[in-house]
């Protein structure tokens, strides 16, 4: 038993809140936890080659040991990216956030219904808690009064803007042009283009409303809390955003 | 042919599987405070082979 010094209760502390970050962090989701355990499980069966001193899987593992953490975390880059964006999404929560007016609802509704009808795609993301800076920053920025006239030019196919999407915060369109990361959601029909798994992508890493017309069907989606909603019919929209825009 | 590959795949296919990873998922969402536990024991467990060496 070593003897308890200054230094080794720093090293106990540190290795401890090290090891708590990454079992916390491997045991959040079910993919990880397989993943996991395919590599614990090499791992378990080089000890047992090692045990049984078997020259030939010896040199097989030496060469194997070496390269699988570098595996491993290629693996799980996505899962370690989304636990960052949750981390953030934590972290970026504003106690005082503004809501659109009655006005602002309707100029949205208005654009999309007619967006819907043109069958003319369009991402329109509505800012709550979460800020979506890092988004807007790498967009063109507006700020200008929320319009239907202004979004239904944006959305204009051939257009510089219409591909990205349109953040809107309070009664104010911070900018437009803006992506966003597609979600990896294996659920999602595969009908649904990237235009519906960017809305989906960032309604999993933020508390917004995105309202998705896709401009195959014209059918409006909203994406919320990483679920994908499509709307069967138009009016509901106005609920959703009355619910939302509290 | 196919049983022969899959029998001799069959831990990987098990430990990757839905079932093992989803009773593990099950016990540590039931009982958090087993993180902590497995934390205290590596670090625990660490000092001791380090030193030990």
């Amino acid at each position: 038993m070593p003897e308890i010094t200054f230094k080794l209760i720093i090293e106990f502390y540190l290795l401890f809140v090290f090891a708590l970050f990454v079992f916390r962090f491997v045991t959040s989701s079910k993919r990880l936890i397989a993943i996991t355990t395919v590599f614990a499980f090499i791992y378990l069966l080089s000890v047992f080659v090692y045990m049984l001193e078997l020259p030939i899987l010896i040199v097989f593992f030496d060469y194997v040991l070496y390269w699988i953490p570098l595996v491993y975390v290629i693996v799980i880059v996505p899962d370690m990216r989304l636990a960052i964006d949750l981390a953030w999404k934590k972290q970026t929560k504003k106690d005082d956030f503004e809501m659109g007016s009655d006005q602002t609802k309707l100029q949205i509704y208005d654009a999309v219904v007619h967006l819907s009808n043109q069958k003319t795609g369009a991402l329109i993301t509505i800012e709550k808690h979460n800020t979506l800076d890092q988004y807007s920053e790498r967009a063109v920025l507006l700020h200008s009064k929320v319009s239907k006239e202004i979004l239904i030019n944006i959305f204009t196919p051939l257009t510089p803007l219409h591909d990205g999407a349109v953040i809107i915060r309070g009664d104010e369109i911070v900018c437009a042009g803006a992506y966003y990361v597609l979600s990896e959601n294996e659920k999602v029909e595969s009908t649904m283009g990237s235009r519906h798994r960017a809305g989906l992508g960032i309604s999993e890493v933020t508390d917004s409303l995105t309202i998705v017309v896709s401009e195959e069907t014209g059918s409006i989606s909203i994406a919320i809390e990483g679920i994908l909603v499509r709307l069967s019919e138009k009016e509901k929209l106005m609920d959703y955003l009355n619910t939302f825009m509290k | 042919m196919k049983s022969i590959v899959m029998i001799l795949f069959l831990p990987f296919r098990v430990l990757a599987g839905n079932q093992v990873s989803g009773i593990l998922f099950n016990i540590f969402k039931k009982y958090p405070w087993l993180n902590i536990i497995l934390s205290f024991l590596f670090a625990f467990v660490t000092i001791l082979i380090v030193n030990r060496g």
